[in-house]
């Protein structure tokens, strides 16, 4: 999954930076409206984590802007403002939720899960293709029944496939999600993440599309 | 003590005041209308007395003595006047004939004295006078009944129409009171309503003073809604700071509960990472510190806020308590003096506590060097007796020069601080007289000026 946090107090950025960072979340941080409507328009985010209180522009108006050009990037609010007024505000305009700080963390992390597979179509945070199925909670995968040992990226990785199934996801999209933009990688390290976990699962269940990159297959049955 | 309602108390007062008035002027009235009463029933009596002697003169008296027989006695009817002419001459055999009298009167209408007398016969009082002129004594009397009962008649139609006049007058002026009141009861009214907001009140004592209300009303109403407005003003105040106050606290609280639950949920893996446990404790400590820091600023500005405004009698050398900045400053930024461009030659006294100085100056210093970028030293000079702090930083616009010692402000919230540094100095310089001025330095930059505002 890849996060954007639109946040501009330093202190509240590294601390939820570090927890996504723990919980395998990739996530970019940005602390401006221009970069973070920047970041919106030019990447495949999974979510977003909008501040209100932005030093160039209200994060209100900014959300608005996004839903008015048809940007329908799942928004989840966070915000230092208490007043119900502001949060009916923030859900009427396209927020998809609203969290006011200070929030609990695994609420945080709760919401950002079910966000992200409402905005693909799932209910629960046990996601189920096939005979795979991750819990997101957990962050474990189980395949034919046996609990798959996989480590962090491979876990991002394999929960991009689940949120995207029968689409192909370019090279760069999949970098972006488990890595995010921040950290330097290997030009092979997708290549590899990707070779172990065909290992792991049926090996006809990530096909290369070449030139472009990948489509995670759900087998016929399932569908 | 009771207290009762202005409309009762005048009431009562002028009730009171009539009905004294009034009592007076009855008792006035009646001694006055009865002594005349009695004069002048005294005079006619006399007269009538006069009268029937001359009359009884012009007859041939020792004539009538032989062939008049009045002691033919007639008991008809007493009448309330009686009258009664008698001879007493040596001629006439028997003395005090009564020659004629009318009918009913007294017995002993002969035997009373000479002149005016009130004398009582078998219970009734009677006023009779008594003239004796050569051979004739006339006696008139009247009953006293007569003067009651005329005296009583008079008062009666004098009275009555006084004393309904009195009460027409009483209802009137209940009438009067409770129409002229009729704004003060309304005021009343509306401004003891239970859930009346302050607005609401506003709101009604403005539209009340665009009507007709009484001129002894205007100052009331003015400071009333003086008054509503002050507290309204203090109350927007007051829930501003506090809803920034809240907003700017939940920032590093924010900071600190998500690290220590991150930690938390850290230490309960299997294989806790002890490094990432360490740097989210630092981090969790260093948002405590901006928390410790936000509390100890709110706290000085309430303090000072409260304090009285006066002038300081207090001088503090410059020089000296800038040393002592510099070396407190230098403890959090170390670098910090190679940043300073100080003319100490020019820095002399100034009227303000040593303990304000050092807030200003710490203030002052510690926000150019965070936040301006400057690219050359703050400079730190006296001229014409107005102390000068000045950065060639990016500046500010002229809008956010009036922002800056709005509280919470700050251009980003990336910048360290709280945004209450320089609203915290101009409180203090305002407390002690002195004044702050935000310029645009040349070329670049901002220019603060310390000016006293008492010698301006």
């Amino acid at each position: 999954m890849f996060v954007v946090l639109v946040e501009d107090d330093p202190y509240i950025a590294q601390s939820i930076l570090a927890a996504l960072d723990y919980l395998n979340v990739s996530v970019e941080h940005v602390d401006t409206a221009k970069a973070a409507d920047y970041f919106i328009r030019n990447s495949a985010v999974d979510l977003c984590l909008l501040d209100l209180g932005l030093p160039d522009q209200d994060g209100l108006d900014l959300l608005n802007t996004w839903r008015k050009d048809q940007i329908h990037v799942p928004v989840l609010v966070l915000t230092a403002r208490n007043q119900t007024q502001q949060c009916v505000d923030a859900l009427n305009i396209g927020a998809d939720d609203y969290l006011a700080k200070p929030f609990d963390l695994k609420e945080l992390i709760a919401r950002v899960h079910a966000l992200a597979r409402r905005n693909r179509g799932y209910s629960s945070n046990v996601l189920h293709i096939g005979e795979l199925e991750i819990h997101q909670d957990t962050q474990q995968a189980h395949y034919q029944g046996q609990l798959l040992t996989l480590s962090r990226r491979e876990y991002s990785l394999l929960e991009a496939f689940i949120l995207y199934p029968n689409q192909v996801l370019k090279t760069e999209q999949l970098i972006d999600k488990i890595y995010g933009y921040q950290d330097s990688i290997e030009s092979n390290a997708l290549n590899v993440h990707i070779h172990h976990l065909r290992q792991k699962l049926h090996p006809d269940m990530i096909q290369t599309v070449r030139g472009v990159g990948y489509m995670f297959k759900v087998p016929e049955q399932s569908t | 003590m009771k207290s009762y309602s202005l409309k009762w108390r005048l009431v009562s007062t002028i009730l009171v005041v009539f009905v004294i008035l009034w009592s007076l002027v009855f008792c006035w009235l009646y001694f006055e209308l009865e002594k005349r009463l009695q004069n002048t029933l005294d005079e006619r009596l006399s007269a009538s007395a006069h009268m029937v002697a001359r009359l009884i003169q012009q007859l041939p008296v020792d004539e009538i003595a032989n062939t008049v027989n009045a002691t033919q006695q007639d008991h008809g009817t007493p009448n309330l006047i009686a009258c009664q002419v008698s001879l007493f001459s040596s001629n006439i055999s028997a003395n005090h004939q009564v020659i004629a009298k009318t009918q009913g009167s007294p017995e002993s209408l002969s035997t009373r004295k000479i002149g005016l007398s009130t004398w009582s016969e078998n219970g009734v009082e009677w006023r009779s006078y008594v003239l004796q002129k050569g051979q004739i004594q006339v006696v008139a009397a009247e009953r006293l009944q007569l003067r009651y009962s005329l005296l009583k008649q008079i008062l009666q139609s004098v009275l009555i129409p006084l004393i309904i006049t009195l009460i027409l007058c009483i209802f009137l002026i209940l009438w009067i009171i409770r129409v002229e009141f009729q704004p003060l009861d309304q005021i009343a009214q509306h401004l003891s309503h239970k859930k009346q907001h302050l607005s609401d009140a506003a709101t009604y004592l403005l539209e009340l003073k665009t009507q007709n209300i009484p001129k002894e009303i205007q100052p009331f109403v003015d400071g009333l809604l003086e008054l509503i407005h002050d507290l309204h003003q203090s109350l927007e105040n007051e829930k501003s700071f506090s809803a920034f106050a809240a907003h700017e606290l939940r920032g590093p609280l924010t900071a600190i509960k998500t690290h220590v639950q991150l930690s938390q949920l850290m230490l309960s893996q299997t294989e806790p990472t002890q490094g990432k446990i360490d740097f989210n404790l630092k981090q969790a400590e260093a948002s405590i510190q901006r928390y410790e820091q936000l509390l100890e600023q709110l706290l000085l500005l309430s303090k000072t806020e409260i304090q009285p405004q006066h002038a300081s009698i207090e001088s503090t050398d410059i020089a000296q308590t800038l040393q002592h900045v510099i070396a407190e400053l230098e403890q959090k930024y170390p670098d910090i003096s190679k940043h300073l461009n100080i003319d100490w030659e020019s820095l002399s006294l100034i009227n303000l506590p040593h303990a304000t100085l050092t807030i200003v100056l710490k203030n002052l210093i510690e926000n150019a060097y965070l936040h301006a970028q400057s690219i050359t030293p703050i400079q730190i000079y006296m001229d014409k007796g107005d102390l000068m702090v000045a950065d060639t930083g990016h500046g500010l616009t002229n809008a956010e020069l009036g922002l800056l010692t709005q509280r919470f402000w700050r251009k980003s919230s990336q910048n360290a601080g709280h945004g209450l540094g320089l609203s915290l100095v101009k409180l203090l310089l305002e407390k002690h007289g002195f004044s702050m001025q935000f310029l645009h330095n040349q070329p670049q930059g901002l220019k603060i000026r310390i000016y006293s505002s008492i010698s301006d």
